[in-house]
């Protein structure tokens, strides 16, 4: 743990020399961004597929969701989710070039990853009260109900993630991927 | 890489499983619904009725209120093209200040009509903090005579609830259309959801449902189209 923070920079160095990765990384913490909020509101979304189906307006719709979340609910909550997208497209593209240079498959960091960005999906606001998918769950009146209206969902998320980099990270370490 | 597409194929597993947790069925889809006799704002013989169900709780339906309803009510409630009806959805989870300023509005609606009504749902909208903080307790009064009504009335009115059957009304109409209609309402009713239709001499309309806090452009799509047909 002494030289953890040396090892995580190295980490984000590698993957900045690795075009490939780096764009994997980006493009997947944009699908994750969008896919955060779009599954908290699919009602939002069905609607408005059935008012006009075509991208324009849909991405119309997904910046103004991303608007909306932020005036009436607050900033920190995209924000939030922005930080938890780009940790797991970073987590993931790290574990992906690990894979591909040294042919370990998966293993704790990428179950981490995968939790950690499972708890961000629950942690998207939706642009209607009670519609969240943590209403899935039978949490009646979704994030609304809770102390922090789902920032706690995000913390630990980001906690989780945070953890799975780490570990990646150390890993990239030993395997000799990173100085 | 494997890993990454194993990760987001993950994800996307939890989409599909989210759906698979849902009956299937058109999101768009028309359902039938009936203005009941509550407060309408516009022409009430306006080609077209929208419907809002709404919560004064509800941060998205403020916003609603804030950004996008002066737009809908200059295009198309002040040229007499659309009737906007307010129904309540006080949510559970925004009580008891949801219900609260919902009878509060409808004490206002029983001095002075419509016109009334809808200046007090101004005034909350205005007033409250949302996510069930609700209005300071002598907001509700002031409100009231701010608008020129008569106060003691009015909280002799909001005192007795006496509008306690008339938001529950609506409570029930709600329930009603999410049983009659679960394909359309796969996550239940959240707030703000329209309704919006061609209007009907007998006050129920068949029209098409708008869930959430969508931008202008999109009433103004199904509006226009109902325009044109």
């Amino acid at each position: 743990m002494r030289f953890w923070p040396t090892k995580l920079l190295a980490a984000l160095k590698l993957l900045l020399r690795s075009p490939f990765y780096l764009i994997l990384a980006l493009v997947l913490a944009f699908i994750l961004f969008v896919i955060y909020f779009v599954v908290n509101d699919l009602a939002l979304y069905r609607s408005a597929a059935a008012i006009n189906g075509s991208l324009p307006f849909l991405w119309r719709i997904f910046t103004n969701h991303i608007r909306t979340v932020w005036t009436a609910v607050g900033g920190l909550h995209p924000i939030l989710i922005g930080f938890i997208s780009a940790l797991g497209g970073i987590n993931l593209s790290l574990i992906a070039l690990r894979t591909k240079r040294t042919g370990v498959f998966l293993g704790r960091p990428g179950i981490l990853s995968f939790f950690g960005s499972l708890a961000g999906a629950f942690a998207a606001s939706c642009s209607a009260c009670s519609t969240a998918l943590i209403s899935l769950l039978g949490v009646t009146g979704g994030l609304a109900i809770l102390p922090f209206g789902g920032l706690e969902i995000s913390l630990l998320a980001l906690v989780i993630l945070l953890i799975s980099f780490y570990y990646i990270a150390k890993s990239l370490f030993e395997f000799g991927l990173t100085g | 890489m494997a890993i990454a597409i194993i990760a987001t194929g993950g994800l996307g597993r939890m989409s599909t499983a989210a759906d698979d947790l849902l009956p299937s069925g058109d999101p768009g889809g028309e359902v039938q619904v009936s203005v009941d006799d509550d407060p309408g704002l516009g022409d009430p013989n306006a080609p077209l009725t929208m419907i809002e169900f709404s919560d004064y709780e509800c941060p998205f339906c403020k916003s609603f209120f804030e950004e996008t309803l002066p737009q809908i009510k200059s295009a198309y409630i002040d040229t007499g093209k659309l009737r906007f009806v307010y129904r309540d959805l006080p949510l559970p989870f925004h009580e008891p200040a949801a219900s609260k300023e919902a009878l509060a509005a409808n004490c206002a609606r029983d001095q002075g009509g419509d016109e009334k009504y809808f200046l007090y749902h101004d005034e909350i909208f205005a007033r409250t903090a949302s996510n069930a903080e609700g209005m300071k307790p002598a907001d509700y009064a002031s409100a009231a005579t701010k608008i020129g009504l008569d106060a003691s009335a009015f909280n002799s009115c909001l005192s007795t609830e006496k509008f306690k059957d008339e938001v529950a009304a609506d409570l029930a109409a709600v329930e009603k259309l999410t049983q009659d209609y679960p394909a359309v309402f796969q996550q239940g009713i959240g707030t703000p959801t329209f309704i919006v239709g061609k209007s009907d001499p007998s006050g129920t309309f068949t029209g098409q449902v708008i869930s959430g806090a969508q931008p202008f452009e999109s009433f103004q799509q199904v509006i226009d189209a109902l325009l044109a047909d």
